[in-house]
């Protein structure tokens, strides 16, 4: 990298060949005015607010297309410019509703403008939704507007665009920098937004006007988040204004686990964005637009709740923990039962499997994994033990992926994969249904899961340079095959498994020839399941046949160490893993984050820690459960690294996490071991117990064990995307919206 | 439903998404226009989203989305057609016929365009219908002559007597 020399308003400032003058004067923290510009997108040139002087130049090149070149000598600031960026700011303002910004009653107005509010049309920036956040507004304080505007108001007048439920488009407002529709190709194969017509008609838009939805739109709201004008706002938080607090959270609702930046108004979340977008990578439709609904539901509980007779009655924690202590007291221990949802943080499923084998003296600890993934779960576990980092797609030369759709979910791997697209990797996608990738990949087989299996074991046959099995394929599915396998010999080759091949129904067979053809090719692989924490409920040995670290039951060593940390004796045998489905032995049935069972017989007492209130199923006590935005909690994603997120708000009413309840119970029957302060202690804990086991590193994954292959049910069916037991449309409208226009 | 000759001509010319706008000319010169299938068509073979393409296309005032009618009428606002009335024409046009410039009556008879000159200044104002320049138009004889070609069958290039074709410059 040459280092050349050029001047800024008078100082010598180090650049790098092929930076722009705009890149090294921002890194020496000089202020130049942008508009279009954006950290990590190609430069636009189109706002002309960033104009410079360059010596020796009669005209004044834009900062942020302009190379800097040895000696050059830049004035940023001048009374030329001055003029300049003036003008260009009151033609941009010629077609921009703001009215409030050259009004000389502006500052009086405040007494009187919360009747502008929320008026169908944008008139100024008092009646504009995105006051006080807006750039252009704040810009036009910064380098005023030296006087009247001589131009006449030319108001578009396009119809406000509020056909979704996720975000509102006015383009009355727009000033054309850009941003979205160069953002929307930087992260999508299928861009959405381009620039439609020319001239003083320009407009953002879709193809054939068609709606956002037919145009193929992940609704992923990186445009939103870059727009510096209110032309595209959120709805949820249309008119919550500024808001007053930003923390940094994990979002629980797959196993990416990515990390959030919730914005909270008077203690509630209004926003979830990513931390940083063009660089992280994006948040997909599920944690941009449904966090704040999810969290903020009206109908979450609040309060400890008995159920007396066909009524409930409130009870406050010490009460409803009087209560449950008496009836574990009298539970004997292989009739009770725990049932934790699989999204639940690492300190909640630790607690909970500690509290089943030291105050209960159970194993019957689990999640609903092992029948989700029914036949296939050891194969599921298997994948997490060898799955490696997303990171490992920047390097990838060939890509497979199989049963992957990333239309509205996990949007990051959309964004790595098109970058890995554009390093020349090659695309090979299986799946059973035409998806927003297939248009896209270089080979797009399309097979119901059952034959998927069926494809690969012929594909690892043809790259180990064998006979064909004589299996029936088409021509055109051989020709598909034999140049997918032509792509594949490209290495790394990196496989994503995407949730709907885990989870189908036949997965047993799918997922051992995905091992297989990895094993034939040194693939790496990436497994992405939908749970939250998948990953954290093995390591945490939330199971009845796992110990906390992985470790299988009947490893004897494993389970002297665990009763010394936690010195008390642990029950030796093992139980059925479907055990809360056999409710005639339980008498009682504790379940968090998860919908009790619809099928219990009327003798089991059940308690439910949960969100929302049971829809289906019967429960007996009900307990508020603090949301993942409420607590600090600690999450382990699809390749065992750790993430801590943070409490941005307080809890809703008395809710509280589920440890927390845990050990509150865990105390009032006397048992020890529980008197943790807060999550750090119970981390604390756990890294004695996990080896590995801190923030951003990957735990050690080497002993996890499969398990034996249990007869499992058949598997639940794959449905969308779950949270806490819930169809994300429960409780997310837009998400209902979109079930609806399918 | 895909053009198979249109599919034949991407591969043929062994198209990348460098040759967009000759693919987007070729479809426009034998079909007349940009339909959403042709759209959709090319997506497929370039693999670049169909928003891109439409973005690309519509920048052009040359490509056209709606199916072109059985006749061609060319308005022009130039300069000297503006002085002679030729606001007044198009938006009679508009008016009557509820047509904005590039798009096509619904039966599919005539299609309508304002654009800025025909080259023929000294007879504004000006019309073109099928070829054919139409000189010192006046409403009320574009209107007489829209309906006619609305009723009646196409006749090439053929205007009334009280006005003369001119052969349309080269």
């Amino acid at each position: 990298m040459t280092t050349l020399r050029i001047t800024v308003d008078g100082r010598v400032l180090e650049a790098q060949k092929g930076e722009t003058i705009l890149q090294t004067a921002r890194r020496y923290g000089f202020y130049i005015p942008t508009l279009c510009d954006y950290a990590h997108l190609t430069p636009h040139g189109s706002c002309r607010l960033c104009i410079v002087e360059v010596e020796g130049s009669p005209k004044t090149p834009t900062a942020c297309t302009t190379p800097v070149e040895e000696g050059m000598v830049v004035r940023t600031h001048s009374p030329r410019l001055q003029a300049l960026r003036s003008e260009i700011l009151r033609l941009l303002l010629s077609e921009h509703p703001v009215s409030c910004l050259i009004c000389p009653e502006q500052d009086h107005c405040d007494e009187c403008m919360i009747t502008l509010r929320k008026s169908g049309v944008t008139t100024g920036c008092r009646s504009c939704s995105k006051d006080g956040l807006c750039e252009l507004q704040e810009l036009v304080v910064r380098i005023g507007l030296d006087g009247q505007s001589p131009y006449p108001v030319f108001y578009r007048g396009h119809t406000v665009e509020k056909g979704d439920p996720f975000f509102d488009r006015d383009y009355n407002l727009c000033i054309l920098c850009g941003r979205c529709l160069r953002v929307c190709e930087a992260l999508h194969f299928a861009t959405t937004l381009t620039y439609v017509e020319r001239g003083n008609r320009t407009i953002v838009g879709t193809a054939f006007g068609r709606s956002h939805l037919e145009a193929g739109c992940s609704f992923c709201g990186a445009c939103v988040e870059v727009c510096p004008t209110g032309a595209l706002v959120e709805k949820y938080s249309k008119w919550d204004g500024i808001p007053d607090g930003e923390t940094k959270a994990i979002c629980p609702l797959c196993s990416l686990n990515c990390e959030l930046r919730l914005l909270t108004k008077k203690g509630q979340v209004i926003i979830s964005l990513p931390t940083d977008l063009l660089g992280d990578g994006p948040l997909c439709l599920a944690g941009r637009f449904g966090i704040p609904e999810l969290v903020n539901h009206p109908q979450r509980l609040k309060v400890p709740t008995l159920r007396v007779g066909n009524g409930w009655q409130q009870l406050t924690w010490e009460e409803a923990a009087q209560i449950l202590a008496e009836k574990l007291f009298n539970c004997p221990s292989e009739n009770f039962g725990l049932l934790i949802s699989d999204s639940s943080s690492n300190e909640d499923l630790y607690i909970a499997q500690k509290f089943a084998r030291v105050v209960m003296r159970t194993h019957q600890v689990s999640t609903v994994a092992a029948q989700r993934y029914g036949n296939g779960f050891p194969q599921v576990i298997e994948l997490l033990k060898q799955s490696v980092s997303l990171q490992a797609l920047a390097t990838a030369r060939s890509l497979l992926c199989v049963g992957l759709d990333l239309r509205y979910l996990q949007a990051v791997v959309e964004y790595k994969l098109v970058q890995a697209r554009r390093h020349g990797a090659k695309l090979i996608t299986l799946h059973s249904k035409p998806h927003s990738l297939s248009p896209f990949a270089d080979v797009a087989w399309l097979a119901e899961p059952g034959r998927q299996a069926m494809f690969l074991s012929e594909l690892t046959r043809l790259v180990r340079g064998k006979s064909s099995s004589g299996k029936v394929f088409s021509k055109e599915q051989r020709l598909a095959l034999e140049s997918a396998a032509k792509l594949l010999s490209a290495s790394p080759l990196v496989i994503l498994v995407g949730h709907e091949a885990l989870e189908a129904v036949k997965n047993k067979a799918l997922l051992q020839a995905v091992q297989t053809l990895a094993e034939a090719l040194h693939a790496m692989v990436i497994p992405l399941p939908a749970q939250g924490n998948l990953s954290g409920s093995l390591m945490m040995g939330a199971f009845p046949h796992l110990l906390p670290g992985g470790f299988g039951l009947d490893d004897e060593a494993q389970r002297q160490r665990v009763m010394g940390r936690w010195s008390t004796p642990l029950p030796a045998i093992s139980t059925d893993p479907l055990f809360w489905q056999k409710g005639g032995r339980l008498r009682v049935l504790m379940t968090i984050g998860e919908n009790p069972p619809t099928d219990l017989p009327d003798s089991v007492f059940v308690v439910s820690q949960h969100l929302y209130p049971p829809t289906n199923g019967r429960a007996d006590l009900l307990l508020p459960l603090a949301a993942f935005s409420e607590s600090s909690a600690s999450w382990l994603d699809y390749a065992g690294v750790m993430h801590i997120g943070h409490a941005a708000v307080p809890p809703l009413g008395e809710a509280l996490p589920a440890w927390q309840m845990l050990c509150l119970i865990a105390r009032s029957m006397g048992a020890r071991g529980f008197d943790f302060a807060n999550s750090e202690e119970i981390r604390a804990e756990i890294t004695r117990v996990v080896s590995g086991f801190w923030e951003g590193t990957t735990v050690d994954r080497f002993n996890l064990t499969a398990g034996s292959d249990h007869k499992l049910r058949q598997p639940l069916p794959a449905s969308e995307l779950e949270y806490l037991s819930y169809p994300l449309s429960h409780w997310v409208q837009g998400w209902q919206w979109l079930q609806t226009q399918r | 439903m895909t053009n198979p000759a249109l599919t034949q001509f991407i591969q043929e010319e062994n198209c990348d998404p460098g040759n967009l706008i000759p693919l987007l000319q070729h479809i426009q010169q034998t079909e007349g226009y940009i339909s959403e299938q042709s759209v959709r068509q090319i997506s497929h073979f370039l693999k670049i989203s169909e928003n891109h393409i439409y973005g690309v296309a519509s920048f052009y005032s040359q490509f056209r989305f709606q199916k072109p009618g059985k006749h061609h009428l060319k308005v022009c606002l130039g300069t000297a057609c503006h002085v002679q009335g030729g606001k007044q024409l198009a938006q009679e046009v508009q008016k009557q016929f509820h047509l904005c410039s590039g798009e096509t009556t619904p039966d599919g008879a005539i299609d309508y365009e304002e654009v800025a000159c025909l080259g023929c200044c000294a007879q504004a104002a000006v019309v073109e219908i099928d070829g054919a320049i139409y000189a010192k138009m006046t409403t009320d004889r574009l209107m007489k002559k829209l309906h006619e070609l609305r009723n009646i069958q196409p006749v090439p290039a053929q205007a009334d007597e009280s006005c003369p074709p001119i052969p349309a410059s080269p």
